[in-house]
């Protein structure tokens, strides 16, 4: 059995085989395993980020952020209510 | 590995009006990669961190509300094994003054996931836990 790797691209669902593997044309019966990054994935991944970028441009806070004010919650335990 | 981001890493994601750029790029990067890859987790207290600091912050309520419920897609409820965690760190550490950054580590640990800080404040805590805490 022999292995070999390529990329080829898939049109109407015929994979073309680079001319180097041609000889893979003279074979009755070869075994395909085929690697591939899902469409679907790229697409939600995209708009995730688009999604993002939308809620970040949205922001209007009128108290610059320092790290300070990031990092500091202690008064998360005493807003004053009580 | 899924990844945990302290609240610091989404103030500085979402609110506009901030004093570092540099700290702005680095979060917004970590937020898109990590959500778009579905590498994200988020706990319940730190949505309720972020919603207490955006206020702080005075930022418009409705892109809070529009903010968290996006964050609430990444969300993993607490299990009890965290909470019983805590009290674990609390006993032997001391560290009461830290609960909310001890939680965050505790769900770290139960959910084998990497924290990820601007808080140096959580140099304190990398001795006392396996779970990896990366600090910007």
């Amino acid at each position: 059995m022999y292995a070999v790797e390529f990329e080829a691209p898939v049109e109407n669902g015929i994979v073309h085989i680079p001319k180097q593997y041609q000889e893979l044309q003279q074979n009755p019966k070869v075994r395909f395993v085929a690697m591939y990054e899902s469409v679907n994935n790229t697409i939600q991944q995209s708009s995730v980020a688009d999604e993002l970028d939308e809620l970040f441009a949205n922001s209007s806070n009128k108290v610059q952020v320092t790290m300070e004010l990031a990092t500091n919650t202690d008064e998360m335990t005493n807003d004053g209510i009580l | 590995m899924m990844e945990y981001f302290d609240t610091n890493i989404y103030i500085y994601a979402f609110c506009k009006n901030i004093d570092d750029k540099n700290q702005q790029e680095i979060s917004q990067k970590l937020l898109k990669d990590r959500a778009s890859n579905n590498n994200l987790l988020v706990s319940e207290i730190i949505l309720y961190e972020f919603a207490f600091s955006c206020k702080k912050l005075k930022e418009d309520p409705i892109t809070i509300q529009k903010n968290l419920k996006f964050l609430s897609r990444y969300v993993k409820y607490t299990d009890i094994n965290v909470h019983k965690r805590v009290l674990e760190i609390f006993e032997n550490t001391n560290l009461y003054n830290s609960s909310f950054d001890v939680f965050h580590l505790a769900f770290c640990e139960e959910n084998d996931c990497k924290l990820i800080t601007f808080d140096k404040g959580f140099k304190k805590l990398q001795t006392i836990s396996k779970t990896k805490i990366e600090i910007y």
